[in-house]
């Protein structure tokens, strides 16, 4: 079964700027992609609103028991202000000698107000899908992990439509200081994807959907582009540190290739993860050289909106849909030096003129911390 | 699709699924933040056994070593670069311990966060592996980089049966050829801090960690039927999708199964959250072997929702 793209929206942000949301001045990073809005549910219904169109639409033209949702999404973060809290009764229970007593500490229904699945259920009850509804918790790769589940669930005739995608409100204390710790994001708040310069990411929120349909079922004027296949594989390496080689990212790439029976050549665009830390770049760059020998233009786009963790594999993918749409690659921000040190690949700075797509496929790689990997094949309509 | 093997680590024991014919212990006396509480707690066991490296288990917390316990138990066939893993996750990620020196130096003398310190002074007593124990994921990272799984995958997060739904997409991957075989199972690990003090208001059973982790594969003594999964719906219609009739047995995981006999899930193993779908299939499992009256085992889970059902059989 064809899998058509039918509808897509994201939000992304505006740009990266000092972050406004918490008092970052003392943190050793104070940079972000931030969105304002009212958490990742919010988020999340406004992007399916307006990739459906009408909300209505999927359960007019399908069988509510055969519409999917797929969402990848995280957890909402306990506030910083919870765990103090949490931390101060330790505390105080340890020096009077007695039990913490933790009842009425957290507001009410805290953990399942925690739970992604509620942003899942949001979408499903919006748009009147009864069929099977998953929430990928995959960190930076549950989006498109949610998009391969989908497309897998169509293609396969288990389903005839379905809705996929993430949201992500990243930007908090916690999870911020968590990657100031590990050393992932830059210092200088500027995501520098495959350039001599990098220094990490940048952390961003962000959302995006797309509707699905079988391809039967949906008239050519609608479609707005097509999934052609999906890999997935994991590295089984080191938690720390992607495989050298990129084995874990290949086999997902082949993985793909084979499932859309597809030859490599035929690929027009590569979509690179790139998140501008010195070791992934260099193991993507080394996979795309490898696989890709007639030299695809490459894209990037978290030098403009940053790393949006769970998100960022619809976000990316409808931005390499719009690329495919329009013929042209468009130039990497961020990047200024291409770093000498990495295999030869098309690449191209912002300022640069745009670079001609030659052909109508596009690969859309995301890659996640401990070898998580997930490549998607799209298709211009 | 059949289950070849069953891997559970829970409050009754760590070993196959007959370790669920054992009691499960939910007074646990020791642990000061477990005062109020009846919890289930995995009987204490050497966590070197499960690794291959002893350093690995800094990084690991307490979901990830269960689940990786579980799946331990499996003798696993050739083929593991391409096998599938899929596991449902939970929330429960996190000891305030790692966060303790960071929240103590951050804290302003009112009780509320000070980020400036936090910043300034708070991040330099932030445990160095702090992300490595909150990214729901680990489960799966960690059973894929001890097990050398490198095939299709999910973390599905599941915080009541979703992790059923673990089973029927490796049972998917499976069928169609996207894998020689598969792990699917669910692991949580709640006892910890933040949690009990996020889950205090509600919660009428014992909370309980657990893991369980299936072998699917193409032979084995028992077959998995499959999972109803379009909600809301009633029993009768979920079942009818995945099992002509009764079945001979029922697990309920959630509200029981009035008038129907099922055995609660949480009265064996406790509330075990994002491990209680793949608990149930080792319970099922069990009850397959060990019971000749049992053929077919319904699993019911039931939320605010609707119900899902999935069902299970002794191979002929």
């Amino acid at each position: 079964m064809r899998v058509a793209i039918t509808g897509e929206a994201t939000w992304t942000p505006d740009g990266i700027a000092p972050i406004r949301r918490f008092d970052a001045s003392r943190f050793p990073v104070r940079f972000a992609a931030e969105i304002e809005a009212p958490g990742t549910v919010a988020m999340g219904l406004l992007v399916v609103r307006e990739a459906l169109g009408e909300v209505d639409r999927l359960r007019a033209a399908h069988d509510p028991a055969r519409i999917g949702v797929f969402f990848g999404v995280e957890p909402e973060r306990v506030a910083a202000g919870d765990w103090a809290r949490v931390q101060g009764e330790r505390r105080a229970a340890t020096q009077q000698d007695r039990a913490p007593r933790f009842a009425g500490l957290l507001p009410e229904g805290a953990y399942r107000r925690r739970s992604p699945s509620r942003l899942t259920d949001a979408v499903a009850d919006l748009c009147g899908a009864r069929g099977p509804r998953r929430t990928l918790a995959m960190a930076c790769v549950s989006s498109a992990a949610a998009i391969a589940q989908a497309y897998l669930a169509i293609a396969r005739g288990e389903i005839t439509a379905a809705i996929a995608g993430g949201a992500a409100q990243n930007v908090e204390p916690l999870l911020f200081a968590g990657f100031c710790l590990l050393g992932a994001m830059s210092p200088s708040g500027e995501c520098r994807p495959f350039d001599g310069a990098r220094d990490g990411f940048v952390l961003g929120d962000a959302a995006g959907a797309l509707v699905l349909e079988a391809e039967s079922a949906v008239h050519s004027g609608q479609i707005r582009g097509r999934l052609l296949g999906a890999g997935q594989s994991l590295d089984a390496y080191r938690m720390t540190d992607p495989e050298p080689e990129g084995r874990g990212a290949a086999e997902a790439i082949r993985a793909a290739l084979t499932d859309a029976s597809l030859d490599p050549r035929d690929i027009a665009l590569v979509k690179a993860h790139a998140t501008g830390t010195q070791k992934n770049d260099q193991v993507e760059a080394r996979v795309i050289d490898a696989l890709l020998p007639h030299r695809p233009p490459v894209m990037a786009v978290k030098g403009a909106i940053g790393h949006s963790i769970a998100a960022s594999g619809v976000v990316e993918a409808i931005a390499a849909l719009e690329a495919l749409r329009r013929g042209f690659a468009p130039g990497i921000a961020g990047l200024t030096h291409p770093d000498p040190s990495l295999p030869p690949l098309f690449l191209a700075p912002a300022s640069a003129e745009p670079r001609t797509i030659r052909g109508g496929v596009a690969l859309c790689n995301t890659f996640g911390f401990g070898g998580i990997n997930c490549a998607l094949l799209l298709g211009a309509p | 699709m059949f289950i070849a093997a069953v891997g559970v680590a829970c409050a009754s024991g760590v070993g196959d699924e007959r370790v669920l014919a054992q009691p499960a212990d939910f007074d646990f006396p020791s642990l000061p933040q477990f005062a109020l509480r009846r919890v289930g707690r995995v009987p204490p066991f050497d966590p070197e056994r499960f690794v291959t490296q002893r350093k690995s288990l800094k990084r690991m917390n307490r979901a990830s070593l269960l689940a990786v316990a579980a799946a331990r138990q499996l003798a696993l066939p050739d083929g593991g670069s391409e096998a599938g893993l899929f596991l449902g996750v939970g929330m429960s990620g996190g000891e305030i311990a790692l966060l303790a020196g960071l929240l103590d130096t951050s804290r302003h003398p009112d009780g509320t966060l000070d980020l400036a310190a936090m910043g300034r002074e708070g991040l330099a007593h932030l445990h160095p592996l702090l992300s490595f124990h909150v990214l729901n994921n680990m489960p799966l990272c960690h059973v894929s980089i001890e097990l050398g799984i490198g095939g299709p995958h999910a973390a599905i997060h599941a915080p009541g049966g979703e992790a059923l739904q673990a089973f029927a997409r490796g049972a998917e991957a499976v069928a169609s050829g996207e894998a020689p075989w598969a792990l699917s199972g669910g692991a949580d690990a709640p006892l910890n801090t933040l949690t009990l003090a996020l889950t205090d208001e509600d919660l009428d059973r014992p909370l309980a960690e657990g893991a369980a982790v299936a072998l699917l594969s193409d032979r084995g003594a028992i077959e998995w039927l499959g999972l109803s999964e379009h909600r809301p719906q009633s029993i009768d219609a979920a079942r009818a999708e995945v099992l002509e009739g009764e079945p001979s047995r029922w697990i309920a995981i959630g509200p029981a199964l009035a008038g129907r006999g099922a055995i609660p899930l949480h009265q064996r193993v406790g509330e075990t959250l994002a491990a209680s779908g793949a608990l149930a299939v080792a319970l099922a499992v069990h009850l397959l072997r060990s019971d000749p009256a049992a053929a077919t085992v319904g699993i019911c889970a039931q939320d605010a929702l609707g119900t899902s059902v999935a069902a299970l059989r002794r191979a002929g």
